[in-house]
């Protein structure tokens, strides 16, 4: 089954990456191709997003007559599509207010919507259409809980060592994959679970954390825990539906497409896809 | 505002009636925030005004929809795509704002200024910059297979030239436009005003030209809402040029009956209908309250050194504005002899300006002859307080009430038979003349 058939029961979809240049844009685009009519915005990538503003970052997206964005005031310049104002949300960034615009043509857009994940639930009832994009931040941290589904990007950019990536990569979606704990007698943890959570639990003790964003914890910890038969759940679940492969970097001479493939694919339990081919 | 400090505001209830305003529009809001007194004519164009708009409302979803777009109309920079949508979706909803003929709130026609932005005239409320040239770069940009730098380029070029010209014929409506943003303010917050007074119960005063300020069946919303359920009397007064005392045990009701003579006193001058059945309120130059609950003076005084500079720059300022004056226990926390010496001088010293000053004090001796006198109505046989004023003589004796509030809130009876003994014995020594 292709990405887009598998993401095709889902409305709200975020993409979010392991480092950058780990594939968000590509998968972006392969998504945008697929479906065609979608909507689009980004969440948590304000630095990111003053990268664009100064000439940094280069990745584009592109877009298909249409398409409703909703993304920064002062990055609207920076899109060559045609474009029709739909709506000026009350939402701020550091670019400048959230506007709904509509392309009149196709083209090349810069995302740049709300910082916090809160104000996505402001913006949805924006965003016409049945699937809705999220270009989610780069880091495995906290924004993830949004959407119907969310898609990991990995790639060798994450470090030159395909060993390290792929261990790195099996621990996030671990911990994205982590279940709703239905259970009694456990130890409820409301904000970030970190690596100091080791000190103090006992042997086979469950920990339950809000969602799998707020797990912060290294994948030795995560081990550890193991090790000492210590079960992690979450209350709010992720449906993390698949991972994407960059096997190239900028930073390196990258990795084998099919080794890095077949490998990532034995190390998880979803679907891996390569898209950079 | 209007003289008072932040905790003043509070505990006489001003921000209570301030914050149940809620002006649908940001204009609103930004007049809301610039209260001010207002002249005889504006007052009595506002009171006309807040009756004509009484059960006006089918117009608060519009206003509800308006943006503040004061920054995009006063910029200098060229307007942006964004600029004029928000321009367009004003006169959009400007279009719609029927109102009826009013005192000094009038909105200037902007048809010419949404012709503009609008040149279709369809007042669908999205916006996209066009032009011919636009029109044949955008039919050229969708034949063609691959994205065009060089088309993409052109577009950009003819939208920044439109975007000039538009910001340049926007720009000559600029004064319509605030002073249709100015207007809209006023009958926003004018329309707050009525709905107000038909929720809380408020009716028109009258502008008295004489220097007299009376009100019949006073209240105070604030004070009845931390009550809950006990019923707050409702207080009838008039108080002329010169001194009113008034007396009573405490927790008589003093401070209440003052605070919401001061509440409704800024009210009325800021063109608010008074919580009162009626009420006659000159035009005060200014409204004066000193009362314990001032925030702290500064300066590093005690607090009675705080209130006594502030009774000075008071009794500086009655030489030259007409003002009112409420005094809630001035010196109270001096020993008694003094305080009252002082609360005698501060009253007749006062009493040689022209303005209107009322003194709530437990010092029974301060009154005279030459001053008018409310006494508090206090405990009735009931066993309930009454705090309504009633006008007394000079030389009334003070209700003697103070023993029967501590045994109301029940006082244990040791403590009360000792307390008993203790006014026993006073009264027998210090017979009064």
């Amino acid at each position: 089954m292709s990405l887009p058939e598998l993401l095709s029961p889902y409305r709200v979809i975020t993409i979010i990456g392991m480092a950058k240049n780990s594939g968000k844009t590509t998968t972006l685009n392969h998504l945008i191709k697929a479906f065609r009519q979608v909507s689009l915005t980004s969440i948590g990538r304000d630095g990111e997003s003053v990268d664009v503003v100064t000439g940094t970052d280069k990745s584009r997206i592109f877009v298909y007559k249409n398409t409703v964005i909703a993304t920064a005031e002062k990055l609207l310049p920076l899109c060559d599509i045609s474009k029709e104002i739909l709506d000026v949300t009350g939402i701020s960034t550091p670019l400048g207010r959230v506007v709904i615009v509509r392309a009149l043509s196709d083209g090349f857009v810069q995302l740049g919507g709300p910082s916090i994940a809160a104000q996505i639930a402001d913006l949805l009832p924006h965003l016409p259409g049945d699937k809705i994009l999220i270009d989610g931040a780069v880091s495995r941290k906290t924004q993830a809980n949004i959407g119907d589904a969310v898609v990991l990007c990995t790639g060798a950019s994450f470090s030159p060592s395909m060993v390290e990536t792929i261990r790195e990569t099996r621990h996030i979606v671990e911990i994205f994959n982590l279940h709703k704990f239905e259970g009694k007698n456990y130890i409820y943890i409301p904000g970030a679970v970190m690596d100091s959570v080791l000190h103090g639990i006992k042997e086979g003790e469950t920990i339950v954390a809000e969602d799998p964003g707020k797990i912060l914890i290294s994948s030795t910890t995560y081990d550890r825990l193991r090790a000492k038969k210590v079960t992690l759940a979450v209350r709010t679940p992720l449906r993390l539906a698949a991972l994407t492969i960059n096997p190239t970097s900028p930073y390196n001479t990258g990795y084998s497409p099919n080794d890095f493939l077949e490998k990532m694919q034995e190390a998880v339990t979803i679907p891996v896809y390569n898209l950079h081919q | 505002m209007f003289g008072l400090d932040a905790v003043q505001r509070e505990t006489i209830g001003l921000n209570y009636v301030l914050t149940r305003l809620e002006p649908d529009s940001p204009y609103g809001r930004e007049k809301l925030k610039h209260l001010s007194f207002l002249d005889q004519a504006a007052l009595e164009a506002c009171f006309d005004n807040i009756e004509k708009l009484m059960d006006f409302d089918e117009i608060r979803p519009h206003l509800a929809a308006l943006k503040n777009i004061r920054g995009s109309i006063t910029k200098t920079e060229t307007l942006t795509q964004v600029d004029i949508f928000e321009i367009k979706h004003f006169l959009i909803t400007f279009e719609k704002l029927h109102i009826p003929e009013l005192k000094g709130i009038s909105l200037q026609p902007m048809s010419d200024a949404l012709a503009i932005v609008d040149p279709s005239g369809l007042r669908i409320a999205t916006y996209t910059v066009e032009s011919p040239m636009l029109y044949s770069i955008r039919k050229e940009k969708l034949r063609a297979e691959i994205i065009d730098p060089l088309l993409v380029e052109q577009e950009v070029a003819e939208e920044t030239r439109v975007l000039q010209e538009i910001t340049k014929k926007l720009r000559k409506h600029t004064a319509t436009f605030l002073s249709n943003m100015n207007n809209i303010g006023e009958l926003d917050l004018t329309m707050a005003k009525a709905r107000l007074a038909q929720e809380l119960g408020a009716a028109r005063p009258i502008l008295s030209k004489r220097e007299v300020l009376s009100f019949k069946e006073m209240g105070n919303p604030y004070i009845a809402e931390t009550l809950k359920n006990h019923s707050l009397t409702k207080i009838f007064v008039t108080f002329d040029k010169g001194i009113t005392i008034i007396t009573g045990a405490n927790m008589g009701g003093k401070s209440v009956a003052l605070k919401s003579v001061v509440l409704n006193t800024l009210l009325c001058r800021a063109g608010f209908f008074v919580f009162a059945q009626e009420a006659e309120v000159p035009l005060f130059d200014g409204v004066c309250m000193i009362s314990e609950e001032m925030e702290d003076i500064g300066q590093g005084l005690s607090s009675f050194g705080g209130e006594m500079t502030r009774l000075n720059e008071v009794a500086l300022r009655t030489k030259s504005d007409f003002l009112f004056i409420a005094l809630d226990e001035p010196a109270r926390g001096t020993n008694p002899e003094e305080g009252a010496a002082i609360v005698r001088g501060v009253a007749n010293h006062l009493a040689t300006s022209s303005s209107i000053c009322v003194i709530a004090t437990h010092y029974n001796q301060v009154t005279s002859p030459r001053f008018k006198h409310y006494q508090v109505a206090g405990l009735k046989g009931t066993g309930y307080m009454d705090y309504n004023l009633v006008e007394a003589r000079h030389d009334a004796p003070p209700p003697k009430d103070a023993l029967k509030i501590c045994k109301l809130i029940g006082l244990n009876k040791d403590l009360l038979a000792k307390i008993n003994k203790e006014v026993n014995n006073d009264t027998n020594t210090n017979i009064r003349p």
